[in-house]
């Protein structure tokens, strides 16, 4: 076996070109594979995450709506909230994107941001007063080099950077700006994005529910703590959007390593045929060829995962996300699954090319010269 | 007492089937051949001569009648068994050499001892042996391409004898070859019959090498007809 493993070392050195083209195709499925998937895990960890940080224990968008950016509810439902027993505070929220660059921006009372979020101020100061300025995360203030006393555009406002806080939370790329301000930045006057609400006793969480969906039977309400299952369709989908993406690259690259080793055993017709009449076995050429394949499928697969380690070093593993607050993560378990991948694809295209291979007669092949 | 012959065919026949057209490329040849003999099949192209070493050497099937290699009848053996038969039992060289391009000579000639599992170690210095024997022992690490026609079929002969096969099958070995170098390789495959009294079938289309063999049969048209003695 190990001398069957040396030849078939030995023919991909002797072919360079050819194999170099094959760990090249596989280097970039794996490439697109831990691509897209960082993507998914990066999105699916931080909706999660953003989910679970969410200050307050109740809150309340609008029915239907996926996500609160994709719906809002008219702002004076906050009255007969207040009025209801058990509830500490009530703060209606804005939470609007930039289509253009994925920024995050939140507009809520600065009184309410105590009651909400844990912060600690890295530059000037938050939010005081319902001015048109803003106070931005440390993320969001380093992928566009701000500082406190510059100016930002929000959907084309400008405001003015009066402090960079940080949280170590998904707020970190977020822009806080007062309430009413973000409800004219983003064209929602007398509506709010979402209702947070926070209560006296934990353990009232569930009557104070009933009660908001009682009064307000058009709205959904939620405890923060079950908001991820919510979510749990739209991530879904993104995973078999993923999915799909990852398998369209595989099926491709498995139809071209195919196509590279089935020209190869062709080439290679008459060498597998003195081979046979040397007393090779069908069983040693396929370990030949299998192996082969193996190998330039592990070495494909680490080539794709280095290269992928170097765009995600130097930010460009996925571009768009260099331009807006998505900070990809490295997952490991992405890397292995690839350089998994790259082998079995590559090992199943060589399933076709080795049955040919086998069926190699020697005297057909070794008639001419 | 009589040995019973180490290959022997028996009414053997081939059919190549091409479309609608059959062509008869052997008819009921039969032929025996004792350990230690130096046989050559003569007899123009066309006339059958690689089919009968191919069926003899088990790259090919017949279409009907037996051949037996040292007691065993390969006629209808699976590929696994022909695969091991031709790996130490039998030797092959052919007329274009047949050696892997990219391999160097001490490559070439390690070959059929990797499929018998030989240890490295061994396959190295038995492959070293003999280069040098047949005269390339400066010539180890030089590719085919590197080596001249002769220096070749030298390789090929190196690498059919290398696991010390009891029968060599060579196919035209001097067919490509300047009056030199063929001398050379017949002396070279005399010595090997006579001293390590292994068994050469060889067949050949010129009439001037038969007079290495023990016995020349002639082959014309698929029939074995002539069989004389020299």
């Amino acid at each position: 076996m190990l001398e069957i493993v040396i030849m078939a070392l030995q023919n991909i050195r002797r072919r360079a070109l050819r194999s170099s083209l094959t760990m090249i195709g596989l280097a970039i499925f794996v490439l697109i594979f831990i691509m897209v998937s960082s993507f998914t895990l990066t999105v699916q960890t931080g909706v999660s995450q953003s989910l679970s940080d969410i200050g307050g224990e109740i809150t309340i968008w609008s029915q239907g709506a996926p996500l609160p950016f994709f719906g809002s509810v008219p702002e004076n439902y906050t009255n007969p909230i207040k009025q209801m027993a058990y509830v500490k505070n009530v703060s209606p929220q804005i939470t609007g994107v930039e289509i253009e660059n994925l920024r995050l921006t939140i507009g809520l009372n600065p009184s309410d941001i105590p009651a909400y979020y844990t912060y600690t101020m890295i530059e000037g100061t938050m939010i005081r007063t319902n001015e048109s300025k803003t106070a931005i995360g440390y993320w969001f203030a380093d992928s566009l080099k701000k500082h406190a006393g510059d100016n930002i555009t929000l959907n084309g406002y400008i405001l003015p950077v009066i402090g960079v806080f940080k949280t170590d939370t998904w707020m970190d790329n977020v822009a806080i700006v007062p309430f009413s301000v973000a409800q004219e930045i983003f064209g929602l006057s007398g509506r709010a994005s979402i209702i947070m609400v926070t209560v006296t006793d934990p353990s009232k969480i569930d009557f104070v529910i009933d009660q908001i969906r009682k009064e307000l039977p058009n709205v959904s309400v939620s405890k923060n703590q079950e908001a991820a299952s919510r979510l749990a369709p739209l991530m879904n989908s993104i995973t078999l959007v993923s999915f799909t993406f990852s398998t369209i690259a595989g099926v491709a690259c498995f139809f071209g390593i195919t196509n590279i080793l089935l020209t190869s055993i062709i080439e290679r017709t008459k060498e597998i045929g003195i081979l046979k009449a040397l007393g090779a076995k069908g069983a040693d050429v396929t370990q030949m060829i299998m192996c082969e394949s193996a190998v330039l499928g592990a070495l494909g697969g680490l080539l794709g995962s280095l290269v992928s380690m170097i765009l995600f070093i130097k930010g460009l593993l996925i571009p768009i996300t260099s331009a807006s607050a998505l900070q990809i993560q490295v997952f490991p378990e992405v890397f292995i699954y690839g350089f998994i991948l790259s082998v079995v694809i590559s090992i199943l295209a060589a399933l076709y090319p080795v049955w040919r291979a086998v069926r190699v007669r020697p005297n057909e092949v070794l008639k001419f010269a | 007492m009589h040995e019973t012959p180490i290959l022997k065919a028996v009414n053997l026949s081939k059919i190549y089937h091409t479309g609608k057209i059959s062509v008869s490329a052997l008819r009921s040849v039969d032929l025996e051949v004792e350990k230690g003999d130096f046989i050559a099949i003569q007899g123009p192209s066309g006339s059958g001569k690689t089919t009968l070493l191919n069926l003899l050497g088990g790259l090919d099937t017949p279409t009907s009648g037996e051949i037996w290699v040292e007691g065993t009848n390969i006629a209808r053996l699976s590929e696994r068994h022909l695969s091991s038969i031709r790996c130490r039992r039998i030797g092959f060289v052919f007329q274009f050499y047949n050696l892997i391009p990219k391999m160097p000579a001490l490559d070439n000639v390690e070959l059929p001892m990797i499929f018998a599992k030989v240890p490295k170690k061994l396959r190295k210095s038995k492959a070293e042996k003999l280069l040098e024997a047949v005269g390339l022992g400066h010539r180890l690490r030089h590719s085919p391409s590197e080596l001249s026609a002769g220096e070749q079929q030298r390789v090929a002969i190196a690498r059919a004898i290398v696991n010390d096969p009891a029968i060599v099958l060579m196919d035209e070995p001097t067919g490509n070859l300047d009056e030199e170098n063929t001398e050379n390789i017949m002396e070279l495959t005399r010595e090997m019959n006579r001293e390590k009294k292994q068994t050469i079938v060889l067949t050949t289309h010129n009439l001037s090498i038969t007079r290495y063999a023990d016995r020349v049969y002639f082959l014309y048209d698929g029939e074995l007809t002539v069989n004389k003695s020299i």
